[in-house]
């Protein structure tokens, strides 16, 4: 365990270099819980766990069954968010926790079974870019997070894109990521009113998609995957990091906190450098009308 | 294949595609296992109203069953043919935008616009006015499908009243008094 930061004496050491200069995501298991991900995608090239993947789905009870072996994508969404992993951290290995697809219906018992699955397996990184907005399962998605937290599971979720309460991206547990306006992958911002807590490239981003080709996409699907990808960096760097330590450096390497002027109250100038922008539904949405956690 | 769109839902589809400048658009609502548009706007309207397609495939499957909007520009050399709704039309569009319709009761339906003029991708604007409008399209769907089942037909309700005096003579007893009363007095 990590009692200081190595090689950082200050905050101010937390520099892109130092957090994720010359990293590959080598020795980082990402899982990506989503549509599924097509691991013949010549854009992969081979980066995913093809044998340990699993697909979730609900018998007649509604009780989860685990399919684990090789499966594909039913959409194009999680070779998606797969595919922006890969291009930031090219030797993090990539496992695809399918619960979306024929047959499944976006029961939110699958995305939570296919979490918990994540989790238990001990993911260093998990991307989330879905969520469920039914109350009744804020408690149980609330539960899984906790337990991925304290088990050193970073958990990455793409914040609502509309204006309604999403789970569990309203969690303090788990790194809520709305879109920005960049088109850098590496550029990335903090936003200092939560719960969505990082903003990262979502508009208009060139993406893997089904069947070997590639789109360009919008929304914060888009956004969750970028720091998915610089937090499985950051993890290969940096192991002996915990979620809370990792979200950190995040944020000191943000680019609104690394270009604040470098004097007391410096905070409060990105703050409104951020609530200016145009960055995306759910942040407008979260910030402006206070949607309660 | 034609069918009757409601007004409500026919309105709001058509300011979507005009607000966002596509060229077509439609909503599409859960039936079974597939996905029945029950709303279109555009030179394509007539052909597509009524229409089925899988529930499970597509840009709209998956924004029904993640609940996160969706939109998309292939690429100008994708070879793929169209999919879904627009495989009726008959031609790949060159943008797609695709919002989930909520309820309290979840996604109640898709709406989806394509080929935003002069070949540009939808933008965070289009995002916007969609999903203000996928906002109230959910209501109106929740609002017509909750009528639907308050009313239902006189010969099922009077299948319903001789299961329950079957299975359950002591509450049908206080059921069809009350039916017997709110008849006679009416």
């Amino acid at each position: 365990m990590a009692l200081r930061l190595p090689g950082a004496l200050t905050l101010d050491d937390l520099t892109p270099e130092w957090a994720w200069g010359g990293a590959t995501g080598r020795g980082v298991r990402v899982a990506v819980v989503d549509s599924g991900v097509d691991a013949d995608h010549p854009d992969l090239h081979g980066c995913v766990d093809v044998d340990a993947c699993v697909a979730i789905t609900l018998d007649e009870n509604g009780d989860a069954v685990e399919t684990v072996g090789p499966h594909g994508d039913s959409y194009g969404h999680g070779t998606a968010c797969a595919g922006i992993i890969h291009s930031l951290a090219p030797e993090a290995r990539i496992t695809s926790v399918k619960v979306l697809g024929a047959g499944l219906g976006g029961k939110a018992a699958a995305f939570l079974r296919g979490l918990a699955w994540a989790v238990e397996q001990g993911f260093d990184v998990v991307n989330l870019s879905l969520g469920t907005t039914k109350r009744e399962w804020a408690l149980p998605f609330y539960e899984v997070c906790d337990e991925g937290y304290f088990k050193n599971s970073i958990i990455v979720t793409a914040a609502n894109n509309i204006v309604r309460p999403s789970f569990p991206s309203l969690f303090a547990s788990v790194t809520s990521v709305a879109s920005n306006l960049s088109h850098d992958p590496f550029r990335f911002h903090y936003n200092p009113e939560p719960p969505t807590e990082f903003l990262a490239p979502g508009i208009d981003v060139d993406v893997a998609w089904l069947d070997g080709t590639r789109v360009t996409g919008t929304g914060n699907s888009y956004a969750a995957p970028h720091i998915t990808g610089i937090a499985a960096l950051i993890r290969s760097k940096h192991p002996e990091l915990r979620p809370f330590q990792t979200k950190t450096v995040l944020w000191a390497t943000a680019a609104n906190v690394l270009e604040a002027p470098k004097f007391a109250g410096r905070l409060s100038q990105t703050m409104h450098r951020v609530t200016s922008m145009r960055a995306s539904i759910a942040l407008s949405a979260v910030t402006r009308r206070g949607v309660a956690t | 294949m034609s069918a009757v769109s409601e007004p409500v839902l026919q309105s709001l589809v058509e300011a979507a595609v005009t607000g966002t400048g596509g060229a077509d658009g439609w909503l599409l609502t859960p039936r079974g296992d597939q996905l029945e548009v029950v709303a279109a706007s555009g030179p394509s309207a007539a052909d597509i109203l009524g229409a089925l397609v899988a529930a499970d495939a597509g840009t709209a499957g998956f924004v029904l069953g993640s609940g996160q909007p969706m939109a998309l520009t292939p690429r100008a050399d994708d070879p793929r043919t169209a999919a879904g709704v627009t495989a009726i039309i008959g031609r790949r569009p060159t943008s797609v935008l695709c919002i989930p319709c909520e309820s309290d009761l979840g996604v109640v339906g898709v709406l989806e616009i394509i080929d935003k003029a002069e070949g540009a991708m939808f933008s965070f604007d289009d995002v916007e006015l969609a999903t203000l409008l996928a906002g109230v399209a959910g209501v109106a769907i929740q609002t017509r499908d909750a009528s639907s089942r308050t009313a239902p037909a006189p010969d099922e309700l009077a299948g319903e009243l001789r299961r329950l005096a079957g299975a359950d003579p002591g509450r049908y007893a206080i059921v069809a008094g009350l039916v017997a009363a709110l008849v006679t007095d009416g």
